[in-house]
């Protein structure tokens, strides 16, 4: 029998919502986008969310939506693994959970059962609680944590709700991750714009959904005209054959769109993720090289073997080093089962 | 394959023996009843289950544009909305958590028919749906690994522990994906020049760290 691609149900034509959500005002906007939506009301966004045995492979043909009222904490103090850039009170906050981007790597995808996105409708709840942590520290929170923030901005209208925050909150740095390639971004002080960069061969085959890295640099290279405070993050590296001539190549690419001595810092980081994760991303994805490499496991974190790990990261933060002052380089490693973040750690 | 049951035996060897849902790759459970009652239910009307009220609500994932309408499932009455509709059925809950120790949600269809009797539209809407799932394509993951038996045997002419020759498979696997037909080649070129089978497990170890520099 021949088989029907049109079988789906069309993106976010459902969309689940918790009882408490339906009287936010940001709930109500977003229900009326998708007037023909089938909206079924819920108890908790967990019995969704965290279903075991879902299949999110299946779920990204149609993907509903959920609205749910996050409860406290708002602020989490960074992950380890995470670059925080030379910050003491290094937070993030998830406003949004789950991506559009299907990335083979991503570690949401090890860590959620569930290809749908949740939205927090209660955004002024983040806001309080970032406004009575910041009277004693100064927060460097990164807001595109748990999702791409600028990648569901279509959807959520975020981005522009946390900018107009900011603006009034200089006290408080932000960062804003993406692999999107927004048109226009609104410069402030206090907050920087991440651009994720990978080869374009890494893109294509691992990066699915996601803008061509062309075009992610050229909207990068306009947010710097613009003004815009933007990092580009080369992390995770991931390893393929001839990695040296790709990431070469990606460096010459940067160069067409910005001047590296424009840009506020780069990260460089190599692949490092649960080794849970990694169970999960290898069933979701069986033949996809990147996650099926045998990595070594250091308490718990899978990554790279250390020789090829320091040589990928070396010579990328050297080529770097030749474009850029050292001090505006951050990398981060394994090193004996511990994260090592360093600041300038090109090796010359 | 698709698993059709249903509350009348009857009807489900009558949809059995008109559809053949044995070829089908996806196994799939279709679970179908006729005689729904319960709160705001149209007459003569089909639908499909998408939430089941319990202390933990269930929800089956409905990703396919399905003609039919929906309602929620409770084991006694609720009092939803205006509105909404509720199929009451005792046991709904216990049988759904079966269906969903051994399905994913995906593959979970729950249909109600408010018909009193297996009437010729039932009949219909039942083939409807079998028809309907049986074009839903087959997008399952494909693994294309090794052939188990292959690395079966390489790992005991290497004479590796189970977790080298967890790693072993690992590799392979990679170098599977990466560049399938130079790794099997040059595993062939290792018994060619008789590196291989290993004499003992120092060499089997020397031998695996060699294959993984050679096809990493």
């Amino acid at each position: 029998m021949q088989s029907n691609r049109n079988c789906y149900k069309k993106h976010f034509s459902r969309i689940y919502v918790e009882k408490a959500a339906f009287d936010y005002p940001i709930a109500k906007e977003i229900l009326s986008g998708f007037p023909d939506a089938i909206v079924v009301e819920i108890r908790h966004y967990k019995d969704l969310f965290n279903r075991p045995g879902q299949d999110a492979s299946m779920q990204r043909h149609s993907r509903s939506l959920i609205l749910a009222v996050e409860r406290p904490p708002f602020l989490y103090p960074g992950a380890r693994v995470c670059q925080d850039f030379g910050n003491d009170a290094f937070y993030y906050t998830s406003t949004v959970k789950n991506c559009l981007f299907s990335c083979d790597y991503c570690y949401m995808q090890g860590m959620y059962q569930t290809a749908y996105p949740v939205i927090f409708v209660n955004f002024d709840d983040y806001l309080s609680e970032i406004d009575r942590m910041s009277v004693s520290k100064k927060l460097y929170i990164c807001l595109s944590y748990d999702t791409d923030l600028i990648a569901m901005d279509g959807l959520t209208g975020y981005l522009g709700r946390w900018i107009d925050a900011l603006s009034l909150r200089p006290c408080v740095t932000a960062e804003v991750r993406t692999k999107g390639a927004p048109q226009f971004l609104r410069p402030l002080p206090n907050v920087i714009y991440a651009y994720t960069s990978s080869p374009e061969r890494v893109a294509a085959l691992y990066e699915k959904g996601t803008p061509a890295v062309s075009a992610r640099l050229e909207s990068a290279g306009r947010a710097i005209l613009d003004g815009a405070r933007v990092r580009l993050c080369f992390d995770p590296m991931i390893y393929i054959r001839d990695w040296k001539k790709a990431y070469d190549d990606m460096l010459t690419q940067v160069s067409e769109y910005l001047s590296f001595e424009k840009l506020e810092d780069v990260s460089v980081g190599g692949f490092r993720m649960p080794k849970e994760f990694i169970r999960h991303l290898r069933k979701q994805h069986p033949d996809s090289a990147v996650v099926q490499y045998p990595f070594e496991n250091s308490d718990g974190i899978c990554h790279y073997p250390k020789a090829l790990e320091e040589e990928m990261i070396g010579y990328l933060s050297d080529a770097l080093a030749e474009r850029m002052p050292k001090e505006k380089i951050f990398v981060i490693k394994q090193e004996e089962g511990e994260e090592v973040w360093n600041k300038g750690n090109a090796q010359s | 394959m698709i698993e059709f049951v249903s509350n009348d035996p009857k009807l489900t060897e009558l949809i059995k023996g008109r559809m053949d849902t044995s070829g089908l790759l996806v196994h799939r459970i279709v679970d179908f009843s006729y005689g729904a009652t319960g709160e705001n239910l149209e007459a003569d009307t089909c639908y499909t289950v998408n939430r089941i009220a319990s202390d933990r609500d269930l929800y089956p994932d409905l990703l396919y544009d399905f003609p039919w309408k929906e309602a929620m499932s409770a084991e006694e009455t609720v009092g939803e909305g205006a509105g909404t509709p509720v199929i009451v059925e005792p046991g709904i809950v216990q049988r759904f958590r079966s269906y969903a120790s051994l399905y994913s949600y995906d593959r979970i269809h729950i249909f109600r028919h408010t018909s009193e009797q297996v009437s010729k539209e039932v009949l219909s809407v039942c083939e409807s749906i079998i028809s309907f799932l049986a074009q839903v394509p087959d997008e399952r993951p494909v693994s294309s690994s090794p052939d188990e038996a292959w690395i079966e045997r390489l790992s005991d002419d290497m004479m590796l522990t189970v977790t080298l020759r967890n790693r072993l498979k690992q590799i392979l696997l990679y170098a599977g994906l990466t560049q399938r037909e130079e790794a099997e080649r040059r595993i062939k070129e290792l018994y060619h020049k008789g590196s291989l089978p290993c004499g003992n497990k120092i060499e089997g170890r020397r031998m695996l760290d060699a294959i993984e520099q050679e096809l990493l």
